[in-house]
């Protein structure tokens, strides 16, 4: 054994070997790259046992924030954050119904030892999108509650509904998953939501917009990620059906367009900290909002 | 903190797995992708990899898969050694049969035997578990691999205890 490996030892000397470099840095990347495309595709792809809880509570019709004449237009989503950011109008209503849970996928145990690559996608990259300078002020770390009280502020004007922690794998703090439905008249939609950091500078440049196209999966048929500086990385999943498994789940009409999508996720006021007030309004709107512990 | 961890753990074994990659695949560059593609598996996987009995044969088993799976997606032959050369007295270091060339045309599961068994030095059991094999199996398949390297090396095998025996 010993001869065998001193002989390799000894080819291996004449092949030298190129620097590492940073291989563990970009490992890392990578890593939280797959970590987050797992994610979002189980969650995505109806292949993670999501708890889906709701708060048993709709938010009525609201106005979108910051509506402001001729930046997008009634019925689009509102402009980056500022003085028009206040809590939505409109009465609480009573819930239209939990969402179905999505199927049970496989549990990875310690010993099995298997990991899942996320399903090969269609990503193109549709343009870039000014990231406009994040306004100053208290903030606090971004929390369900208070993003999906920022979400709702931002989204086109309808009645909204099942609000919904979804788990995260690897998640870090400040990184929440959300969900709801949106409905603008011509049925229920359900949106996903997720703030997601990566500090390391491993992505596309700041304001670089993606569609990602899943045709074989309809509760993540579009997911649209505008990136932000410092990695920061929004996504927008809209969905084309109802259910969580996708399979044999109702069609339901997308809540958003792309271009909705791409002006909620360019909001300056995201990211892993949002403004204090929000956070707050957030955790007081969504008092029972609870939490998978997935 | 579970970064920390991992970060020095990556430190620990990057340049082992690049090795034994090097040893299964002759290429440094795709060495070099294999290994981080491996550690990113491994990173993505952390939390519970930390916690596994053996992170370091959980990590030569990822990257077993991913040489694997690079074979799969190239049709190629890349790997397939080129034919033992005619001895020149005047180069014999360049041109001689080296355990690397022998080693590469062998099987790739073979292959992975004999890296992790003899460069890795990992128990016989381990490499089952890696490899997904039994252990009755890296035993013969051990033995027979050494046969064979053995047939191919030859008298250049002989030439380098020669040498060092100088």
């Amino acid at each position: 054994m010993d001869d065998v490996r001193r002989l390799l030892g000894d080819d291996l000397a004449r092949h030298p070997a190129p620097p590492l470099g940073d291989l563990v840095q970009q490992a890392m990347a990578q890593g939280r790259r797959l970590r987050r495309r797992r994610r979002l595709a189980r969650l995505g792809g109806g292949s993670t046992l999501v708890l889906l809880l709701v708060i048993g509570l709709a938010v009525g019709p609201f106005d979108p924030i910051g509506a402001v004449p001729g930046d997008a237009g009634p019925g689009h989503a509102g402009p980056p954050g500022g003085p028009g950011l206040g809590p939505p109008d409109g009465p609480v209503g009573t819930p239209s119904g939990p969402l179905p849970p999505m199927a049970p996928g496989g549990v990875e145990s310690q010993h099995q030892l298997r990991w899942s690559e996320a399903p090969a996608n269609a990503t193109r990259v549709l343009g870039t999108v000014t990231i406009r300078r994040k306004p100053v002020g208290e903030t606090r770390t971004a929390s369900p509650e208070g993003a999906l009280e920022l979400l709702t502020r931002l989204l086109p004007k309808g009645r909204t509904s099942d609000y919904a922690v979804l788990p995260g794998d690897g998640a870090s703090p400040g990184m929440p998953f959300v969900q709801l439905r949106l409905d603008r008249g011509k049925g229920p939609g359900v949106l996903r939501f997720s703030i997601y950091q990566d500090d390391l500078g491993a992505g596309p440049a700041p304001g670089t917009v993606e569609l990602t196209e899943m045709p074989d999966d309809c509760v993540a048929a579009k997911r649209v990620t505008v990136h932000h500086y410092a990695g920061l990385q929004i996504d927008v999943l809209i969905s084309s059906c109802l259910a969580g498994d996708g399979i044999g789940s109702p069609a339901a009409v997308p809540a958003l367009s792309v271009e909705e999508a791409v002006e909620i996720a360019s909001n300056p006021l995201w990211g892993t900290e949002l403004p204090a007030d929000i956070v707050a309004a957030g955790t007081k709107r969504f008092s029972t909002l609870d939490r998978s512990n997935g | 903190m579970a970064d920390e961890d991992f970060v020095d753990f990556a430190q620990a074994a990057s340049g082992r797995l690049r090795d034994a990659a090097f040893l299964m695949c002759r290429d440094w560059h795709l060495a070099q992708d294999l290994t981080q593609t491996t550690l990113a598996k491994v990173y993505a996987n952390w939390r519970r990899v930390r916690r596994a009995d053996d992170p370091h044969a959980y990590a030569r088993k990822i990257l077993l898969r991913c040489v694997i799976d690079q074979q799969r997606r190239r049709s190629s032959h890349e790997l397939a050694v080129p034919k033992p050369p005619e001895r020149a007295e005047e180069h014999p270091a360049e041109l001689r049969m080296t355990l690397l060339d022998a080693i590469a045309t062998l099987p790739l599961r073979d292959r992975a035997i004999v890296v992790l068994r003899y460069w890795d030095d990992l128990s016989v059991e381990t490499v089952a578990e890696v490899v997904g094999v039994s252990t009755g199996v890296v035993k013969s398949q051990s033995m027979r691999s050494l046969s064979r390297l053995r047939e191919l090396l030859g008298e250049s095998r002989l030439e380098l205890f020669a040498e060092e025996r100088h």
